[in-house]
């Protein structure tokens, strides 16, 4: 029952405090995943893949994983753990929007909502930054099966380079990008 | 509103949650296109209105936009209708691949191989996404001071990411607020 309620509440937590939505909320996930150790950073990456290649909003995807993963004793369990993980990302969003529909012109153009979300932005990019160091290190020191880290890949840091001249100059798209990752990493690594 | 246009909503919003990928804001084109081109139950005022809430809102941006629209289109039994029309399909999707697929990861060398090459891909997605939300986030020295301070907060000294949230709002609330937010 206690890892329902601690679900839920982390979870909320993530709606509530995520600004940017997508990758910048895979961010937060993963920081808030990882440091309780419900999951090891190469599990958390294997969710943080599928969630973007299925269907459907990032962060429901990842909450929903999350739960299945985290309560994996039975497929009820799975079930339960995913249906409190996705209501508790979800509430945060659906009430406050409801708080605010009627206002909202003057919500959003309120000249404090407007210094608060400046202030918040940037932070954002630090989040994403510090997610980028997570899965460099995976891509740089590819576990081993006993999951600790290896030797340095030279390898990786071609591929993280050439990825992201693909994305980045040439506009590879986040799926296909993926897919390649995964057939170059299966033939090189 | 009767019955069958909440179905519709319903309807139209599990469309949406089944066929884009991404999430969040690359539903707003197919948002647009099907509330404004299709259906014209809402104008392209009411998407700027959705850019302005997943902007200035915290939370997964295609909650926000469903539960925003769906309470423009039909008040509170419309927001909730939307809502889980946009999160029903991620949540069956997922759940099935989670049941489906319970094997550990590391224990098959040539999945684990796929999947570091899948790293370095989310390594660089995160890094290209970082720099293009950095330009338009990141518009002085104080904002880039909160960026830097940030990252280390979180990679280095593991600070709760909320905390972070709460003083980078504060910060920005005291320096934004004063310089003027009409110039912002």
């Amino acid at each position: 029952m206690i890892i329902y309620w601690e679900l839920f509440s982390v979870f909320f937590k993530i709606g509530l405090f995520s600004f940017g939505g997508g990758l910048a909320m895979i961010a937060f996930i993963q920081q808030e995943i990882i440091s309780r150790g419900w999951l090891t950073p190469a599990e958390f990456a294997q969710i943080a893949t599928i969630s973007q290649m299925t269907p459907g909003p990032v962060a429901v995807n990842a909450a929903t994983f999350v739960g299945a993963r985290v309560c994996d004793s039975s497929a009820l369990a799975s079930f339960t753990g995913s249906l409190v993980a996705t209501l508790g990302v979800s509430l945060p969003s659906f009430i406050l929007v409801l708080l605010i529909a009627d206002s909202l012109k003057r919500f959003s153009s309120s000249p404090v909502v407007k210094s608060v979300v400046l202030g918040i932005r940037p932070a954002v990019i630090g989040f994403l930054l510090s997610a980028v160091v997570v899965f460099l290190k995976l891509a740089l020191f590819p576990l081993l099966p006993n999951s600790t880290f290896s030797k340095f890949n030279p390898f990786g840091l071609f591929l993280v380079c050439f990825l992201f001249y693909l994305h980045y100059y040439r506009k590879v798209s986040p799926i296909p990008l993926i897919l390649l990752a995964g057939l170059l990493g299966f033939f090189f690594y | 509103m009767s019955d069958s246009k909440y179905f519709h909503m319903f309807k139209v919003f599990f469309k949406i949650g089944l066929f884009t990928i991404g999430g969040g804001l690359a539903m707003i084109p197919v948002i647009r296109d099907e509330f404004v081109e299709k259906q014209q139950w809402i104008n392209d005022e009411d998407i700027t209105d959705v850019l302005a809430i997943s902007q200035s809102m915290p939370g997964v941006i295609a909650i926000n936009a469903s539960t925003f629209l769906g309470y423009r289109l039909g008040g509170l039994t419309g927001a909730f209708v939307s809502t889980l029309g946009v999160v029903l399909p991620s949540f069956i999707i997922i759940l099935l691949i989670a049941l489906l697929f319970t094997d550990e990861i590391g224990s098959n060398h040539y999945v684990s191989s796929f999947f570091s090459g899948v790293n370095a891909a989310l390594a660089a997605l995160l890094l290209a996404a970082s720099i293009e939300l950095g330009k338009k986030s990141v518009k002085d020295y104080v904002g880039a001071a909160i960026a830097v301070f940030s990252a280390l907060a979180i990679a280095v000294f593991d600070l709760d990411i909320a905390l972070v949230v709460i003083l980078s709002g504060l910060t920005g609330f005291l320096y934004y607020k004063r310089k003027g937010a009409d110039k912002l």
